[in-house]
């Protein structure tokens, strides 16, 4: 695959932010011995994969793989350095096949390898850092600062950091509101049977909603409601704006977190329960020491998933006028400029995979050593 | 000592157990038996108020349980239930040490303790304290149940049918290795059961219970050999008489056993001997080897002419496949008798050195009571 994508467009130049690009490939930029070295790397990597398993390819794999990134980043920065002169103030480039491919073979070499290594936890995350942290001081040493998707980022820089903490608190102040109301409708859909099927209904009913359906459907009853309730329209409930992003999104995270809550406690087994209060447990050490344990890990992986989903159905809130990163993504289509697409998209993606990751950490601490597996 | 008086239990309008009265005493095994939905559980279970009588009263050493703080009634009786109920987030120490936990024992204190139960029920402390319940076997789990019931040493135990889900090659283990323990304990015990032969080996008392009543509470000996009504005598079944032999142990009906070494079975063989005896033979060190059979004369003529000598040849043995030991049923010794189609089975020590036999009209005997 490396070997292909060294044949393929590696990057692309625009004269200006709408103008067509005009494609080149990495031997004909001008690079001096950026190419010859990537092609080595990707050699080696081959040679690798055919030389058999054993922690020392695995090793030498991994080395590779982040080799091949840490070679393919300065590589597009030396060309864009090159492209845009003085010549072309307006000049930007941006990475184009080639260089996503050879992103995307480090990830599955590092990856590949990574998955059956035994290493420990904290020594893989660090090994997947390596390539975040890379792209973090290329930009911070304004190395990047000829590509389109940052010259996008740096008009806006203000209006960037604003709208990302709209995305968050929607997410988040979602999220917090889901689990506040979906646990305890968990815990009763599991305690009284009667609960338990409009209860499922409901949510299940919500989540196969579109999500742009369910911004749309909050619009007519929330602006009756602020133009009946004056109050109501004094803390900003109307029919676009916050409000009903904060609904929509709150009903959308609702399931994940209402499932996990009636699962983990329907599979705690009927004779654990009874022995433990056979014992002489009372009802406050039968939660400590038996229910607690057994279910926080499966609830927890509830508003995980909640979490992951909501900040992506955020950037849809944007359509109503809540904001929030969405807002890039639908200014760029409005404007056919994939770069402001892209520059909305990418830490949507960096953010949910930040926060999947953290809160995997955070459920392999609590899960009791008894019923992992195997290690995270 | 656990004592019913007019113990009831009614749902709604179903009485589950009406109006009950029995005693266990002290150190004694007193196994509840009775087809399925017979209340024997829902009596197990009144005793540490899983569930609460309607009516009647339950004492434990005179003291009405009704009367106590149920966690503390519960912490001081062992519970056994047939799904073990192993806490499976916890290690097997902090499973064995619950009960002392809840006690607010320190923690060395209860770790010491798990690891004395642990070789208590025969489990290599050193490997098993740090394994978790999703390593364990089924007889294993089980075991850690039982060890996990006597943690905090409480007087009583309670046990629904503990061996119950264990397949019957590792049950018969399971019980043996809970005799030898209660031998050296000597707890209070219920236990429910439906199996009948679980029921014989380990009882001291059966209580038979059908309908939610007693019908017949008595040894387990008594029971097969005078069933009360029709109703016991079907449920301990047509071949109650071979049942009832797992009452009796070896031990009491050892006879002594003729036996010679091997270097004499040719001189053995040309003497004089009217009857058909039972003779063992040893081989070095008095171990096991053979048995001598009789080898009647080839020629009919030759056999019908008076006076004719019997010889004997040795027929090999391994005393693995034949012997019982002292400890052994009178129903094991019946079966190995069978087996080998011989008259006597001999009884033999760990070295397999003969003790005595055990024979056939004994048996036969013992069996005159019931039929």
């Amino acid at each position: 695959m490396g070997g292909v994508a060294l044949l393929l467009p590696f990057i692309e130049f625009k004269p200006n932010r709408v103008a067509e690009g005009e494609a080149f490939h990495l031997w004909s930029i001008g690079l001096t011995w950026e190419p010859w070295l990537l092609a080595a790397i990707v050699l080696t990597a081959l040679l690798l994969g055919l030389s058999g398993e054993g922690p020392r390819v695995r090793a030498g794999k991994v080395a590779v793989g982040i080799a091949l990134f840490a070679a393919t980043l300065p590589a597009a920065l030396r060309a864009g350095l090159i492209l845009v002169t003085d010549q072309t103030p307006f000049g930007r480039v941006g990475p184009v096949s080639g260089f996503w491919v050879l992103v995307l073979a480090t990830f599955l070499i590092v990856e590949g390898s990574l998955r059956t290594a035994r290493y420990s936890p904290l020594l893989k995350g660090a090994i997947r850092a390596l390539p975040p942290t890379i792209v973090i001081l290329a930009l911070a040493t304004g190395g990047l600062d000829s590509f389109a998707m940052v010259q996008e980022y740096v008009n806006r820089a203000d209006r960037f950091s604003q709208e990302l903490v709209t995305h968050l608190r929607l997410a988040a102040g979602a999220v917090l509101a889901a689990v506040t109301a979906g646990v305890p409708l968990g815990l009763l859909a599991w305690k009284r049977r009667a609960f338990e099927r409009p209860v499922f209904a409901a949510v299940n009913t919500i989540q196969t909603v579109p999500s742009l359906a369910l911004f749309g459907l909050m619009i007519a009853p929330l602006a009756l409601l602020s133009r009946q309730f004056p109050l109501l329209r004094a803390m900003g409930v109307q029919g676009i704006g916050t409000a009903p992003a904060l609904i929509a999104l709150t009903l959308y995270a609702l399931l994940p977190i209402v499932r996990n809550t009636y699962t983990s406690l329907s599979v705690i087994p009927d004779a654990v329960i009874e022995a433990g209060s056979g014992m002489g447990m009372n009802r406050y050490q039968l939660l400590r020491l038996v229910e607690a344990p057994l279910s926080i890990p499966i609830i927890l992986s509830g508003i995980r998933t909640s979490v992951v989903q909501a900040i992506g159905n955020t950037t849809v809130a944007a359509l109503i006028g809540a904001g929030g990163l969405g807002v890039f993504v639908f200014q760029g289509l409005g404007q056919a400029a994939p770069d402001l697409i892209v520059m909305g998209v990418i830490p949507i993606i960096v953010l949910a995979v930040l926060v999947d990751r953290g809160l995997a950490v955070l459920i392999a601490l609590v899960t009791p050593a008894g019923l992992r597996k195997d290690p995270p | 000592m656990i004592e019913f008086t007019g113990v009831s239990k009614r749902y709604g309008d179903t009485v589950a157990v009406d109006s009950i009265s029995l005693r266990v005493e002290a150190g004694e095994v007193c196994v509840l038996i009775g087809p399925s939905g017979c209340g024997k559980t829902t009596t197990l279970k009144m005793v540490n108020r899983m569930l609460n009588a309607s009516s009647g009263v339950i004492t434990i050493d005179g003291r009405d349980v009704a009367s106590l703080p149920v966690e503390q009634l519960r912490r001081s009786i062992g519970y056994v239930i047939q799904s073990v109920g192993l806490l499976p987030h916890l290690s097997v120490r902090d499973n064995i040490a619950i009960v002392p936990r809840l006690n607010g024992v320190d923690r060395r204190t209860r770790y010491k303790r798990a690891d004395e139960l642990l070789d208590l029920i025969g489990l290599d402390p050193a490997q098993y304290r740090l394994k978790y319940p999703h390593e364990l076997s089924g007889g294993e789990a089980q075991r850690i149940g039982v060890a996990r019931a006597l943690a905090a040493d409480p007087p009583i135990l309670l046990m629904d049918e503990p061996f119950g889900a264990v397949d019957p090659l590792n049950r018969e283990v399971l019980q043996t290795e809970f005799l030898r323990l209660q031998r050296a304990l000597k707890k209070t015990v219920m236990f429910v059961t439906h199996d009948l032969d679980e029921a014989i080996r380990i009882a001291d008392t059966v209580i038979l219970i059908k309908d939610g009543r007693i019908v017949q509470h008595a040894t387990p000996e008594q029971i097969l050999a005078r069933p009360r009504d029709q109703f016991v005598r079907d449920f301990v079944g047509k071949d109650r008489a071979l049942k009832r032999l797992s009452c009796f142990a070896v031990r009491d009906y050892i006879r002594q056993a003729r036996q010679i070494s091997q270097q004499d079975v040719a001189a053995y063989s040309n003497g004089e001997h009217d009857e058909e005896p039972v003779v063992w033979v040893n081989g070095p060190a008095g171990v096991l080897v053979g048995v001598l059979q009789r080898i009647t004369a080839q020629s009919g003529a030759a056999a019908l002419s008076a006076g004719a000598r019997a010889s004997f040849r040795m027929i090999s043995l391994k005393p693995e496949d034949v012997g019982v030991a002292p400890m052994s049923s009178m129903k094991e010794a019946l079966s190995r008798l069978l087996g080998q189609g011989m008259r006597a089975v001999p009884v033999l020590d760990e070295r397999n050195c003969i003790i005595g036999e055990v024979r056939l009209p004994d048996i036969e005997e013992l069996n005159q009571a019931v039929l």
